[in-house]
């Protein structure tokens, strides 16, 4: 155990120094008996900091260290690099948080600041001359990675993985990839048709040789944690041979009785139970047997190539990773919000993007011509003023729209009339042209104030909108529109959120996935081992989804080509002495980490390292304390609670 | 010459430089990173905070620049330039200089003897120039490589320097020195800079002391900042009420920017929310066309500055003028009224937008990657999502288009990933496996 330790207070700027007096506290460490020297650095994670810590730890035969400065998250890794760079064990360094727990929350009272981080600094020293060398826990990867989500961003994932010669499945419960791109009949901005980039996709991953592509397939449980994820998957039987002959399909398809609205499109179209991909990926049909009425026609064409009664396949595979590229759903109005539901003359962004994909070279709705489009923007975002429960911006919505605008005039001709209403449009970076391009084919903006959005009333064929218009100081505008599409946002999605909960994964206020920091580590989630890719993290579009589907891919490779891990050694070990057998401890572990064994006759408890976070909730309240927490043992915690710092003056008295 | 042969060469050694040659050499790559200041860590490393966090820009940055700094696949060349690449049998040659410092480093112990020293006193460009350096200086605190560098435009060769060293690192007969390196693909993070708002003429910039912009303003918010508060240039008073100009250089077609510059609105934003935590009696004034706070938890931060006080009025400015006591008048247009209005304001910020850095572009011609009328990379024609701007060459960060660090961070991770896809394709064990699946 530590007994010429090293402290060092850190300034960070003025960040902790203006509140803290940090030569004081550096002055009150070094009067404890096992503190050798005690220093206060300006920026003690700069080199220079770093420098001096090295310096001091081989020079003065320093056998631990502690560093008064920011939270851990930041710099934790930074200063057990230190320590190893010095020759120390890098779990002989002790960090005190006097930033974010003190000089940040008192930086009105800077007596009571520099009090209570002299306080904190020698509960820190106590901690660590009780502390004993660790070594982390390794844990071999295998180049196997889940990628959940099939849409651009897992897509993306999936491939920049398996070019590099790691092993990806890649699952999704569609049983068409590419997820809501797949439906963009113009992708913003190289203007191709979404099932178009999503084929090239599809096919540069197939042409890998390195991804199994389980679509159709539904991930039904997924466990464990990283280098051992175990995830169990059903894949829905297509009830017809996937090879099936293109022309007999035509012909089933031709002649099957049955007729449904196609979900594909929002029900502007129509389809069979027997479904053919229709461009879409892979190309592979299936019989949609909620629908299907057994009527034999297909089962004449294919023979054994139908089943009706075909089941489903369930199986279990272990992987090291996975890559949470869950996508979004989109918002759906709720009945009455901007006339939607009243009136089928007002559709959603995505509704209206299927409407003008299948129409032909007129826009048809309802069998009347469409000349006037008016779009309302921020619908489901920015609800802070409207009391809804999405306060955040989504992002993709205005350009997308921006871009809907550019793509009906090119299909429909410039006599479509569109109509604006908008908060703010944020065409952010280079999408800027977009918004000046659209002004100039005489889309009419109108700035809405969230406090009286504009009104939407059916009136005949035609649907009303009233609004203030804040560009014209406010005057009142009454525009009259065949169709009135709502510029809906995203939302986090079911899957998405099943998925993360499983896995454990922290979600932020917005729902989406936390990453594990919000400027520095966006694909990085609070779980080891589990990534996120694609709008799973926060609304994003196309092009954003797919870089960060490669970033999340650049994550995982930097494990997985060095092949494995190391996990923090903070794990419970058990006394089979001591432990009672009492069980409470199994119910309190959140992780799961915990079960009883039989010993010698009797039931004990015991710990599944792998499992264990190193929570401590077991050990908090095993009553004989079998549970011991590594890193954080019994001895250690009642040396910093009774630790009562002696002001320097008494001390001398 | 097996000792300049690399995997990347990644020219730029900003926060997209350091995150894409951090995560190839994480993956085992060997990397050359060539930054030319003498310093790495880029714009980031010079701010106060960032939105939405707050986090100080200085601690989360100094841990990336350590991690460069120490990793054994990175070869850091500071205070260097590449002088041209050519792309030679698939492989990329490029000349670098190694520009003369004066100073030996690996004997520099950055112990500021000679900044001390040193009689002559400079606009410090760290601080944008509201305090001196000297001559003889280290760039800032937390650089890397923490070690002095001479200013020979402005040196006197009075001496003083050399004569202090405890280490003898000065060297005044260091010469710019030439290396040729060989690289398998190169990453280009040569950043951007901040819009010269002296080109709008209306602003005065440069013209009116207390006209300043964003970049500048992040220092005096700074941790690290010059004067331990917020000072206004022309007499030094604290400002009472501080006035924003958004798309400053952005989004102005006369100016031959079209584009939103994608940051400024979010950087005013945090800006006015750290003012009034440092002046808790200031005034603050947004002018903006488009609030754009499109991010994760941007919106809500936007909402917080509302929520504070801080005030925003929608319409263009159209000029500033200064008054005799240094107070800066201001005639803007606001849409909600309808009328064109002026205010006095103690302190303007010039919200200014984003232009890329002007690299050597004739020294990467030969790369064959194609850049917009502004100067900014374009991907190859037809591409989403990628970061391959020709073979074997791949960009991120500022030099594609403005963005934040977050983004900056995503973009140089996905260019990192490619960049590793197309060596192990083209270079790996992978290429053999491919072509053996293609012939069978």
């Amino acid at each position: 155990m530590p007994e010429r330790i090293g402290v060092y207070v850190c300034w960070c700027g003025g960040n902790i120094a203006d509140v803290v007096n940090v030569k004081e506290v550096a002055k009150h460490a070094a009067g404890v008996p096992e503190v050798v020297v005690a220093k206060d650095i300006m920026f003690a994670c700069s080199d220079e900091g770093q420098k001096t810590m090295v310096d001091d730890i081989k020079n003065l035969k320093l056998d631990g260290i502690v560093v008064a400065s920011c939270s851990p998250v930041l710099h934790e890794q930074t200063f057990r690099r230190v320590a190893e760079r010095a020759g120390l064990n890098k779990y002989l360094y002790v960090q005190v948080n006097i930033r974010e727990q003190d000089s940040w929350v008192h930086a009105h009272d800077k007596k009571g600041a520099t009090e209570k981080a002299e306080e904190l600094v020698g509960m820190g020293i106590e901690k660590l001359a009780r502390a004993t060398p660790l070594n982390p826990i390794k844990v071999e990867l295998t180049s196997k990675v889940l990628v959940v989500g099939g849409g651009v961003s897992g897509l993306t994932t999936a491939l920049e993985l398996a070019r590099e010669g790691i092993h990806v499945t890649l699952v999704d419960r569609d049983r068409y990839l590419g997820g809501f791109v797949r439906r963009l009949p113009d992708v913003n901005p190289v203007h191709r048709p979404g099932k178009d980039v999503i084929a090239d996709l599809y096919s540069r991953v197939v042409s890998t040789g390195n991804v199994e592509i389980l679509s159709g397939t539904d991930l039904l449980e997924v466990s464990g944690s990283i280098g051992h994820f175990r995830a169990r998957f059903k894949e829905r039987s297509g009830h017809i041979r996937h090879d099936a002959d293109r022309e007999l399909l035509s012909r089933a398809e031709r002649e099957c009785p049955v007729e449904v609205d196609n979900e594909e499109n929002f029900g502007f179209t129509r389809r069979k139970a027997i479904v053919l991909p229709d461009d879409r990926v892979p190309e592979t049909p299936y019989i949609d047997m909620e629908h299907c009425i057994k009527c034999g026609v297909c089962q004449r064409l294919f023979g054994e190539g139908v089943s009706f009664d075909a089941s489903d396949i369930e199986f279990e595979e272990e992987f090291s990773m996975v890559v949470q590229s869950t996508g979004f759903q989109p918002y759906l109005p709720g009945r009455g919000e901007f006339g939607y539901g009243e009136t089928r003359r007002v559709l959603t962004l995505p509704e209206f993007l299927r409407l003008a994909d299948t129409s032909g070279k007129t826009l048809v709705f309802n069998g009347r011509q469409v000349r006037d489009v008016a779009f309302v923007y921020c619908v489901g975002s920015r609800q802070t003023e409207t009391g809804g429960p999405n306060t955040y911006c989504s992002r993709y919505c205005c350009t997308s729209t921006l871009n809907t605008d550019s793509y009906i005039k090119k299909k429909f001709g410039s006599s479509i009339n569109s109509f604006h209403f908008y908060r703010d449009i944020r065409a952010y970076g280079l999408y800027e042209t977009m918004y000046e391009r659209a002004s100039r084919e005489k889309g009419l903006f109108i700035r809405y104030d969230p406090a009286s959005p504009p009104s939407v009333t059916a009136e005949g064929e035609r649907v009303k909108l009233v609004t203030k218009d804040s560009l014209t100081a406010g005057r009142d505008i009454e525009v009259s529109a065949d169709l009135v599409v709502l510029v809906t946002g995203m939302m986090p999605s079911e899957d998405g959120k099943k998925l993360s909960a499983a896995l454990k994964v922290s979600s932020s206020k917005d729902g989406f996935v936390q990453e594990l920091h919000p400027k520095l580590r966006p694909v990085e989630t609070t779980v080891g081992g589990v990534l996120v890719g694609g709008t799973a993290q926060g609304p994003k579009d196309t092009h954003e989804s797919m870089i960060s589907g490669a970033a999340a891919a650049a994550k995982a490779s930097t494990l997985l080509m060095k092949g494995y891990t190391e996990l923090e050694p903070y794990v419970v070990t058990v006394s089979e002495q001591k432990c009672n057998g009492c069980t409470q401890c199994v119910t309190e572990c959140p992780a799961g980490a915990i079960s009883m064994v039989e010993m010698e006759g009797r039931q004990v408890a015991s710990v599944n390292v792998a499992m264990c976070k190193g929570c401590g909730a077991c050990a908090a309240i095993c009553e004989p304390e079998a549970l011991q927490l590594i890193g954080y043992t019994y001895p250690q915690l009642r040396a910093m609670v009774s630790f009562s710092p002696q002001p320097l003056g008494a001390q001398s008295k | 010459m097996s000792v300049n042969e690399y995997d990347v060469l990644v020219i730029g050694g900003g926060i997209a430089g350091m995150e894409a040659a951090t995560a190839l050499g994480d993956m085992g790559f060997s990397v050359v990173l060539v930054e030319k200041e003498p310093s790495i860590g880029g714009i980031m490393i010079s701010l106060s905070k960032v939105f939405p966090t707050t986090d100080c820009a200085s601690c989360i940055s100094s841990p990336k620049v350590s991690t460069v700094a120490h990793h054994q696949n990175i070869k850091l060349l500071t205070y260097s330039e590449v002088l041209d690449v050519r792309k030679e049998n698939g492989e990329f040659k490029a000349r670098v200089k190694q520009k003369a410092r004066f100073v030996h480093p690996e004997d520099c112990t950055g112990c500021l003897k000679c900044e001390q020293a040193c009689p002559v006193m400079v606009p410090h460009e760290f601080n944008q120039g509201f305090v001196g350096r000297k001559a003889a200086y280290v760039p800032f605190d937390t650089a890397y490589p923490r070690s002095a560098v001479i200013d020979l435009n402005n040196c006197i060769f009075c001496g003083a320097c050399e004569r202090v060293c405890p280490t003898n690192a000065i060297d005044f007969l260091q010469k710019d020195e030439e290396e040729e390196l060989s690289a398998k693909a190169v990453l280009i993070t040569t950043g951007g800079k901040l819009f010269p708002m002296e080109r709008k003429k209306e602003f005065g910039y440069k013209k009116i002391s207390n006209v300043i912009n964003g970049l500048q303003m992040e220092r005096l918010l700074a941790p690290t900042r010059p004067f331990n508060t917020v000072l206004r240039p022309s007499d030094g008073k604290v400002p009472g009420k501080i006035g924003y100009v958004l798309c400053a250089g952005s989004r102005d077609a006369s100016l031959g920017n079209p584009y939103c510059s994608r940051i400024c609105c979010m950087y005013s934003i945090k800006q006015a929310i750290l003012l009034m935590g440092a002046l808790p009696l200031v005034d603050v004034t947004i002018h903006y066309m488009d609030i754009r706070a499109f991010g994760k938890g941007y919106e809500e931060f936007y909402r917080q500055a509302v929520d504070m006080g801080v005030q925003f009025v929608r319409g263009r400015v159209a000029d500033l003028n200064e008054l005799e006591n240094g107070d800066v008048l201001m005639k803007s247009e606001n849409t909600d009224t309808g009328k064109i209005v002026e205010e006095k304001y103690d302190l303007v910020v010039l919200a200014a937008g984003i232009l890329p850095e002007t690299h050597n572009r004739t020294a990467t011609e030969a790369l064959g990657y194609a850049t917009d009328s502004i100067g900014f990379i374009k991907p190859r024609a037809d591409t989403i999502g990628a970061t391959e701007v020709s073979e074997g060459v791949f960009a991120a960060g500022l030099g594609t288009g403005p963005k934040d660090i977050v983004d900056t961070i995503a973009e140089a991770d996905a260019a990192a990933s490619s960049c590793a896809s197309y060596m192990k394709e083209n270079f790996g064990k992978e290429r053999a496996e491919k072509i053996l699946r293609e012939l069978m």
